[in-house]
């Protein structure tokens, strides 16, 4: 029974012609850019580099100086944020909260959420460099395996987070 | 009656119910593995629609454009949506698939409903004629109610890898037309000369479109969720 159209050795000459088009395109660049940091980001290991390209989106690599506002409390923002060098500060209502340093994750809870940032963050060092992306989850039927794998990973930073504060706490 | 029996019926039900959506997930997979189609992460499915349309006004602007396997995709594309609504619609409601046509087309029911309704239709049925009916009552409702249990169970499981079979070859599909779409209209004289201050690529053309399009907030966040796929 066939049901859909019969393709002949001209139509996969075209196929063909589309796989070569695709080795240059813009989207090949966009990987290759995201393979070279996946192995530095702790929450995209074990994330098979197609799907990570896919789940992931507006990756940015920030630089940002001393003082600058990463991140406003009360703000509405998905953007995820992973620190490469440098340190930042996390204040609410003008109230210190930590500090952030590289390899740390922030602007999670937003991005997961959908809620307003629920505090500022600040670089504190002379400079600071960032990774930010948003998640995307319409390519869920396709990427389910690395969805389920990345919020894994996010789940894992957020434990992290929180015994660091229990442990700071039980200190005082 | 036996529940192996029974099992075996559900399952000839399933294969049979099920045939067209099969036939179509087969006919891609061959295809799929025979030339090595590539089946991409992103949610091409999203743009489907919208890739349609395109064909439609390119070939408005440009009657001679024209491309056999572009039109075969452009039927494929079409032909799996439909098939995905009508898995959707057909499957939305186990129950009344199992009620309505598992039910009489069972050898094993039809035999026990035919058993049921002698022993009902005798006109002075003996004490034990009556306990024999009312036991195969009960024991036709006891076993209706494991079939369906054992239906559900494999009904759902081919429904969902089937949906998602049939994404697998309409995603697939929508890639090699969406980038054939814009290798054609580079030759088209016509189309070149129109795109030529947009642009060649799905991404360039919806941001054109966003660009007058933005008033309409449903359109906006649609174009939005499409402009991922492109990065």
């Amino acid at each position: 029974m066939s049901q859909l159209s019969t393709y002949l050795p001209e139509d996969i000459k075209n196929f063909l012609l589309v796989h070569q088009e695709e080795q240059n395109s813009e989207q090949s660049k966009s990987l290759k850019k995201l393979l070279s940091v996946q192995d530095k980001i702790s929450i995209f290991k074990n994330i098979n580099p197609e799907e990570l390209k896919a789940i992931v989106y507006d990756l940015k690599f920030i630089r940002a100086v001393h003082q600058d506002v990463i991140i406003k409390e009360n703000d509405e923002s998905r953007d995820i944020f992973f620190i490469i060098e440098g340190e930042c500060h996390v204040s609410r209502e003008g109230n210190k909260l930590g500090t952030l340093r590289p390899g740390e994750i922030f602007g999670e809870s937003g991005a997961i959420f959908h809620s307003k940032r629920n505090a500022s963050v600040i670089c504190a060092s002379e400079e600071v460099k960032l990774l930010s992306f948003k998640i995307d989850e319409n390519n869920l039927e396709f990427c389910s395996v690395a969805l389920a794998t990345l919020y894994k990973n996010l789940a894992h930073e957020i434990n992290a987070k929180l015994e660091d504060i229990n442990y700071a706490y039980i200190m005082k | 009656m036996n529940i192996t029996t029974v099992e075996n019926e559900i399952y000839e039900f399933n294969v049979a119910f099920f045939l067209k959506y099969v036939a179509a997930t087969d006919e891609f997979a061959q295809l799929a593995v025979s030339h090595g189609l590539y089946i991409p992460k992103e949610n091409y499915t999203l743009v489907s629609d919208f890739l349609n349309k395109l064909f439609s006004h390119f070939k408005t602007l440009d009657p001679k454009f024209f491309n056999p396997t572009l039109k075969k995709l452009y039927f494929d594309t079409v032909r799996l949506q439909q098939l995905l609504l009508s898995l959707e619609l057909e499957t939305q409601n186990p129950k009344t698939v199992f009620q309505n046509r598992f039910l009489p087309s069972s050898p094993s029911f039809g035999m026990l409903k035919k058993e049921i309704a002698k022993l009902k239709n005798r006109s002075l049925p003996s004490l034990e004629e009556k306990q024999t009916l009312s036991a195969l009552v009960d024991a036709s409702e006891t076993i209706k109610k494991i079939a369906y249990r054992r239906f559900s169970a494999l009904f759902y499981k081919d429904a969902k890898y089937l949906r998602h079979k049939l994404l697998e070859a309409l995603n697939s599909k929508t890639f090699y037309f969406d980038r054939l779409l814009w290798i054609e209209a580079r030759k088209s004289t016509v189309l070149s000369q129109h795109l030529k201050e947009i642009g060649f690529s799905t991404k360039e053309y919806i941001l054109h479109s966003d660009d007058f399009l933005k008033t309409y907030t449903k359109n906006k966040n649609y174009f939005q969720n499409c402009l991922r796929i492109y990065k």
